[in-house]
Formats: structure tokens, C-alpha cells, sequence
């Protein structure tokens, strides 16, 4: 008897270390891919953006493999601490291909990834792709030196506008959809609303606004943007930027911030922001957006959407969001539909660790061919879009499974755009058919019936006939200053850090959290610490970088 | 333990080549975990060099420019790092003085459960929580301390509220709640080494004891405590040196953007301000800091032992 367990354990033993060998992160790379010429490479593939595994079995996944004959195999931070790329750093052991967002600066200061340069100017498509952008990607304005292949889509135009405060269609039906221009016109329909239903059908309570606050990073988002959106500056990260001087300024220390963290505070003490708004996690945040429990939110739209997507899946449309162009007050333009113009910034980069950078860097080149383009955007012809008389659509039922269901993006293999060069919508491929899928049509058909009938009460077909046109807004000179890159080993690095993942978090909430009468106590006695910590200083350090990025793109 | 026997132990022996050659065998054992020893505990020490430096990987350490105590004087001038190091102290003497004591007196109350069924289930149910991850006990934590949780809606029903407190976010109660979670997970096994302890004490003695007219609780303060007395003490020195090593999951998980200023700890603040911002050198800095300071409290302990008969070396 003691035999045989000893037996058993050995062998559970045993097996445990065989799977642990072999999980070297991410799932196994299939061993049915086809490819007819030759053999299949694998490189690994790291994304600062990862959330959950990406298996390369998905039908869009197999098909490039089919084109290419490269597989990639994913790998993604766990727990979101930001310590995968120092720690990459550190040990010089590094995945292939590396999508590291702003810690790209790390990577690249370690010397750790390659000069796309010589690549790119021997390149089959991505030179004509990137085009006149490309000197937005050169390394400290030096033509011969390019590290990564700036990420999200060039040219853009700014059709999915979405606002800075979205609310429940179901609000604006049961007024019999007013006209909502600022926060305090839609604050009193929230109030009279949560008079009439201070719960949802379920029994769970209904809340003006939550916030997404204490998951890792997310403050930022939450606590953080919305104060500048919802005062019409846009988004410029901490920073609002002069477009004449290019001075930059914390935004912390500008009047027009103060507003929206006193309202904030007025909602805390009536009972109308959610009390686990500092506390909660990002998983019970979607549960209340899923539950219609949060009848108007300042998350950006892919925060909220796994809620939203929920919403529809269980046929709660009329809880799904409307965008209506809410600011302060009315004179200032609703930002929704402004564009910073295309930044560069930090994207897919090769690093030293990779044993054919050719091979792996033709795959990224063919990404940004029609092929490439096509499939990734549209998926596989007869599986996701069909193509008849030359003119190519989306499979209805496809299409309404991206916009409702979860994960079924991820499961198709959609998500292989995200971190790689992409084009704008509407650009026109050789067959006279947009590269991407998206179009104000197919836009239009995303929306929810509930959103249909809120748009049609204002007289309008999308939500950007709400707003000012992208045109109605001054060009950036610089792009957006969240995009600066801040050299990592500099006493700017570290205050920011500070201002950003200490200050902001413990002050801010501070006050939003304090008595309405001791509210102004409290902010300026965070303003004192924030100006105590030198964020004067700070200014003068980030106006620099400013200048010198508008200088790159000729404008300074 | 009777008198002779601990004379015997405090006897030194001299070194001779007869005796090193008695125990030949014995040091040949013990010579693996030297070796283990001195690989991972004393090697890596070799990297407190880049404290001194402004260290860049792709220099290396021989490559790197030196800085001098510049990122001493950083650290010591930082206020962030002050908090840190007032949270890594108040969060280990709240641990200490529920975490370490609870155990103590749980074991003493089991020792004195007479049905031994109930013992027996009692010590299992108490143990069962330390193999729970801190990921689960923070989720369970969450849902249990947040507005619509049980807590509030008790406390609410009792009429001593009037609104919902989300305990986790008031900075002020996440020292005594870090305690309380902690002791309620490790509760039970902490005790088995007292139960133990509780379990070689001389029978004897409490036989006499009853003789003598002695309740349970004269048994319990005479006889038992002072017979596990030394345990007692030799953990609370292990633990007084691991008094800085107070880690950061549970911080991590537990804590959150309003409760930062008090759940930050010194190794959360060499992870966010070190390491993440690729700032290897101010990060060792900050580790050996805090092994100096450890190092310290450890003697300190261990003197104040020792004048109690005690000390562990």
C-alpha cells in the first residue's frame, strides 16, 4: 500500500516537472500548420498590452502561418507590475519580438533591440507604408536609427467618436431625451433618474458614476484624464501643453482642473459616486457596467466595453452607453473627435535575442501588405468576410459576434492587429475595397437598436454628427505629450513617477473623498505638496522634451 | 530538560584531530548546504556593488561608472521612501503583537480541550487558511470588506453606522486589517510548533501541581508557559530579525491607490522606485539598507534574549 502511493507521487511529481518544462509562457504553438515553403519558424512574441494568452490556432493565426511560415508564440505581464521589461533588462534574455509600450525606452537604452533602419530601407511595403511618417519614428531625430515600428493606426480619420462622459440610453429615454450639453444638466437627470429607480430589477443599487480606480495603473485613467477631457483640453496625459510657447504645465496646477474633482467630491457625499470607487477591482468595475448598475461612467471606451459588450449579450441594450458632447460648461469644445495626429512613439521592436531578424522583420513587412493589411482587419475570405462581384463585406453574423461578444475576437485571432502597424480606415486597397473593415456604415451598424433610437431623437446618424468636426480643432505640433518619451535614467523620470503613481492616487482621492466644506482645504493643501515636490521643476524638464519633439516634426 | 543535561550542552569542547576526525562523516554531510549556503546567501552579496554605481545592464557590473553614496543620500532624502519605512515598521509591530501573540494563547486554549475529537478538528480548521494563496484571502478580503459586503450590511443592520465604510480604503485601518488577515491564515499553524512544545512538558509537574491545590489556570500560567518559554522567545527573535522582510504581496494585493500612503512597504518601494524604473543601483541601495537595519534589530534581539537565558547564538 505505502509502495504504490509512493509510486503515484513519484509519478504526479514527475509529471508536474515535464508541464512546468514545457509551459515556457504562453500556449504551445500547434504542430498541424500548414506551410508550403519549407520549414515553420516560431519566434516569441512579449505585449506590454496582454492580457489573457492569444494561442496561434486561430483561423487568422493559421492563415498567416500558411503565407509566411511564421508562428508566434505569446507572452503577456502578469499581475501588471511593469516588471517584466526591467527584469528582461536585467537578466538579457529576451523574447524575440517585444511590444513594451513606454518601457520600450529601457529596452532600447540596454541596448537590447535592433536598428530597423537598413531593414526598413530595403523593405518591401513598409517604407511606402509609413511614408512621410517615418521621420516621426527616427531615434533622437537621427534618420539612420529606428527602433520600433510605431504602433496604431497612420492616418486615422476620427469617425468612432465616443464621449468624454457617456450615458445610459435608458437616462435619456426616460426624460424623453433632453438636450445634455454639461456635466450639471446631466447630473440632474442622473439624480432624478436614481429617484426613480434607486435600484436595478435585480435589487443591486444604481449609482451616478463609479470610478475604476484601484486596479494597478488605472487611476490614471479614471482619477486622472477625465479632469482635463471634461474642461476641453485634450489629451495631453498630466500635462496641458501650449500650442504657441509649447510650455507644458502638470495639469494639477491649472484652475480648470479643480472642478471636476469638487464635483466629484459634491457626488462622494451625496451618495451618487459608487463607495467602491477606490477600493474595487477591475473585475467587480465590469460586473456593475454589466449589471446596468452605473448609469453614467468617464472610462474610456475600452474600459468599459467588456461591460457593454455583456450588456448586449444579455439583451439589456437600453443600459449601453450613448456619447453626448458633455463638458463643464459651454464654452469649451467636447474633445471627442480631436486628433493629435500620429505619433511614432514606442511599437513592435526585434531585439538582440532574435536568431533571423531578417526572417522575423520580412513577417512584420508582409503585415503591412495588402495581404497582410486585409486579413488581419477583415479576417479569412469565406470564414469572416465574403467577396462577391469584387466588392467585400463582413459576414453579418461576424460582425455583430465582434461587437457583442466578449471573446470572440480573440478567438477568431482579430487581435493580431493591436501593437502592429495599421492603417486607417477608409484607405482603399487595389481592388477599390477599404484595407480595414471599418466604415461609417459598418460603424453604424455596431450600434445598439437602443443607441439607434437615442440618435435618431437628436436627429443624428453617428454620435460624431454630435460633435465638432476633427477640422474644428488647431493641428498638434508636437502630438500628444503622453506620447513624449522620457529618458528612463533622469530626475524627471522619477518625479513624474511620483506625481503619476503617488501623488495622484493619495491626493486626489483624498479629496475627493473629504467633507464638501473642507473640500477646498484639501485641495490646496495637495497643491502645496504636489508644488513642495517640485513640480515646477518638473515643468520646466518636460517643456524641454516638448521642444524637442515638435523640433523632429518640423514644427518648432 | 532537567538541569545536568542542559550543564552538559553549554560545555565547550576543544578542537582536536581525534575529534575532527570523529565527525568527519558528520561535517562531510552538513557540506552541501554550506556550499548552498554560500551560493545563494553570501555570492550574491557581490552585487551590493551596484549601490555604489549608476549600474547599467549592458555595461555590467565592471563596466558601470561609480556614484558613491549618491543614492544613499537619494534615499534618505526621499519622502516616499520615509513612509515606506514607517509602514514596513508599523505593519511588523501590529503583526507582532497580534500575529505572534494569538498562536500562543490558541495553543494554550487547545491544550486545554479535553474531548480530543474536537481538538483534533479544531486544529485542522485552524491550519486549513495557511495553504490558501494571499491572492484568494485578498479577493475573499475584498468581498468581504467592501460597501455591500457582510460587514457593512451587519454593521448597518446594528444601527452603528449610518453609511458604508469600504474598509480597505481608509488608510488608517490597513495596518490592524494586514494583522488580523495574516493571523487568521497562519493562526493555526503557527501554533502546531507551541502544541508541540505544549506536548513535551513533564506530566509530572502538572500532577504535582495538582497536589498542590493548583487550578487550570495557575497550571496553564506555572507550568505551561514557562515551559514552552523558550520557544516562545527563539521565534519572537526570528521573527523580530525578519521584522523588515515583511514583504510585498499582500500589500500589492490588498492595497490600493487611497490606502497606498500606509500599505507601501520598503520592498514595494525598491520594486516601484527601484527596479521598474530601471533604476537597478537605487533599488540594491534600498535592499541593503534594509538588510543593515535587519541585520541590527536581529543582535539586538538576540542580546535581549540572552539576558533572558535564551538567546539563539
Amino acid at each position: 500500500m505505502k509502495k504504490k502511493l509512493v509510486r503515484v507521487v513519484a509519478v504526479f511529481i514527475a509529471v508536474m516537472m515535464f508541464t512546468a518544462a514545457c509551459q515556457g509562457g504562453g500556449s504551445a504553438i500547434p504542430d498541424d500548420l500548414v506551410f508550403d515553403g519549407g520549414e515553420i519558424v516560431t519566434f516569441t512574441f512579449y505585449s506590454e498590452d496582454g492580457v489573457r494568452d492569444l494561442p496561434w490556432n486561430t483561423p487568422i493565426a493559421r492563415r498567416m502561418t500558411e503565407l509566411t511560415g511564421v508562428a508566434l508564440q505569446y507572452d503577456y505581464p502578469v499581475g501588471g507590475l511593469g516588471v517584466r521589461v526591467p527584469l528582461m533588462a536585467a537578466s538579457g534574455i529576451y523574447p524575440d519580438l517585444i511590444f513594451a509600450k513606454g518601457d520600450g525606452a529601457i529596452l532600447i537604452e540596454a541596448g537590447a533591440v535592433i536598428n530597423l533602419a537598413p531593414y526598413i530601407e530595403n523593405s518591401k511595403y513598409l517604407k511606402d507604408f509609413y511614408g512621410d511618417l517615418l521621420p516621426r519614428m527616427w531615434h533622437n531625430g537621427d534618420p539612420d536609427t529606428i527602433y520600433s515600428l510605431g504602433p496604431y493606426a497612420i492616418n486615422q480619420p476620427i469617425w468612432n467618436v465616443r464621449s468624454s462622459m457617456p450615458v445610459q440610453n435608458a437616462v435619456l429615454k426616460e426624460f424623453g431625451y433632453p438636450e445634455v450639453r454639461t456635466v450639471y444638466e446631466l447630473e440632474e437627470l442622473l439624480r432624478a433618474y436614481i429617484e426613480l429607480y434607486p435600484t436595478t430589477p435585480e435589487g443591486r443599487p444604481v449609482y451616478a458614476l463609479t470610478l475604476n480606480n484601484a486596479d494597478g495603473w488605472r487611476y490614471i485613467i479614471d482619477l486622472g484624464n477625465p479632469s482635463g477631457f471634461l474642461a476641453g483640453f485634450p489629451d495631453n496625459g498630466e500635462w496641458i501643453v501650449c500650442n504657441e510657447t509649447l510650455e507644458a504645465t502638470i495639469k494639477y496646477l491649472h484652475p480648470d482642473i479643480k472642478e471636476y474633482y469638487a464635483w466629484l467630491n459634491k457626488l462622494w457625499n451625496d451618495g451618487l459616486l459608487d463607495p467602491d470607487s477606490f477600493t474595487q477591482t477591475n473585475d467587480e468595475y465590469t460586473a456593475k457596467i454589466a449589471n446596468g448598475q452605473i448609469l453614467a461612467t468617464v472610462s474610456p471606451w475600452w474600459q468599459f466595453q467588456e461591460g457593454e459588450q455583456s450588456l448586449r449579450q444579455r439583451g439589456m441594450e437600453d443600459q449601453t452607453f450613448a456619447h453626448l458632447p458633455i463638458t463643464f460648461n459651454r464654452d469649451v469644445m467636447p474633445i471627442g473627435s480631436y486628433d493629435p495626429g500620429w505619433s511614432g512613439g514606442h511599437g513592435i521592436m526585434i531585439s538582440k535575442g532574435c536568431s533571423d531578424p531578417q526572417r522575423l522583420f520580412d513577417f512584420l513587412d508582409w503585415m503591412t501588405s495588402e495581404e497582410g493589411l486585409v486579413l488581419r482587419s477583415w479576417g479569412v475570405e469565406g470564414l469572416h468576410h465574403t467577396a462577391e462581384n469584387g466588392v467585400r463585406a463582413m459576414i453579418p453574423e461576424v460582425e455583430l459576434a465582434l461587437e457583442s461578444d466578449p471573446d470572440y475576437g480573440d478567438s477568431q485571432g482579430f487581435s493580431w492587429l493591436h501593437g502592429f502597424p495599421e492603417i486607417g480606415d477608409g484607405w482603399l486597397d487595389s481592388t477599390g475595397n477599404t484595407l480595414t473593415r471599418n466604415s461609417p456604415e459598418s460603424i453604424i451598424r455596431t450600434y445598439s437598436p437602443a443607441a439607434r433610437e437615442t440618435l435618431a431623437a437628436y436627429d443624428a446618424t453617428m454620435w460624431a454628427d454630435l460633435f465638432p468636426p476633427t477640422s474644428a480643432f488647431e493641428l498638434s505640433p508636437f502630438g500628444a505629450a503622453w506620447q513624449v518619451n522620457i529618458p528612463t535614467d533622469s530626475e524627471i523620470n522619477v518625479l513624474m513617477q511620483w506625481v503619476q503613481n503617488t501623488w495622484l492616487p493619495q491626493q486626489m482621492s483624498r479629496v475627493v473623498m473629504v467633507s464638501v466644506e473642507d473640500f477646498d482645504a484639501a485641495w490646496d493643501e495637495a497643491i502645496q505638496i504636489l508644488i513642495d515636490g517640485g513640480v515646477y521643476r518638473l515643468n520646466e524638464m518636460f517643456t524641454e522634451l516638448v521642444r524637442d519633439k515638435a523640433r523632429a516634426w518640423g514644427n518648432y | 530538560m532537567t538541569k545536568s543535561a542542559k550543564q552538559v550542552n553549554i560545555c565547550k569542547k576543544r578542537i582536536t584531530p581525534s575529534l575532527l576526525n570523529k565527525q568527519k562523516i558528520l561535517m562531510l554531510m552538513s557540506f552541501p548546504f554550506l556550499i548552498w549556503l554560500i551560493i545563494f546567501a553570501y555570492v550574491p552579496l557581490w552585487g551590493w556593488i551596484m549601490a555604489f554605481q549608476n549600474y547599467r545592464p549592458d555595461l555590467g557590473i565592471r563596466n558601470s561608472p561609480w556614484a558613491g553614496l549618491e543614492h544613499f543620500r537619494r534615499l534618505f532624502a526621499d519622502q516616499q521612501f520615509h513612509e515606506a519605512f514607517r509602514n514596513t515598521i508599523g505593519q511588523s509591530l501590529f503583526l507582532l503583537a497580534i500575529g505572534f501573540t494569538m498562536p500562543v494563547i490558541f495553543a494554550l486554549m487547545l491544550n486545554e480541550v479535553k474531548y480530543l475529537r474536537f481538538k483534533k478538528i479544531a486544529q485542522t480548521i485552524s491550519y486549513l487558511p495557511h495553504f490558501v494563496s494571499w491572492v484568494i484571502v485578498a479577493s475573499i478580503l475584498g468581498l468581504i470588506l467592501n460597501t455591500g459586503g457582510p460587514i457593512n450590511t451587519l454593521l448597518l443592520n446594528m444601527g452603528l453606522i449610518e453609511r458604508p465604510i469600504a474598509f480597505l480604503g481608509v488608510p488608517n485601518m490597513f495596518w490592524p486589517l494586514l494583522a488580523i488577515s495574516d493571523t487568521w491564515k497562519n493562526i493555526g499553524w503557527n501554533a502546531i510548533i507551541y502544541i508541540a512544545a505544549i506536548a513535551s512538558v513533564d506530566q509530572a509537574l502538572y500532577e504535582a501541581a495538582a497536589v498542590d491545590g493548583a487550578g487550570r489556570w495557575r497550571k496553564m500560567w506555572h507550568i505551561t508557559l514557562p515551559g514552552i518559554r523558550t520557544v516562545i522567545i527563539i521565534l519572537l527573535v526570528l521573527n523580530i530579525g525578519r521584522i523588515l522582510d515583511i514583504g510585498f504581496e499582500r500589500q500589492i494585493l490588498l492595497g490600493n491607490p487611497v490606502n497606498q500612503s500606509h500599505s507601501r512597504t520598503i520592498d514595494q518601494y525598491a520594486l516601484e522606485y527601484g527596479t521598474q524604473m530601471f533604476r537597478f543601483s537605487y533599488g540594491t541601495a534600498v535592499g541593503m539598507f534594509k538588510s543593515v537595519i535587519s541585520l541590527i534589530l536581529v543582535l539586538a534581539a538576540n542580546r535581549f534574549a540572552r539576558k533572558l537565558d535564551a538567546g539563539v547564538f
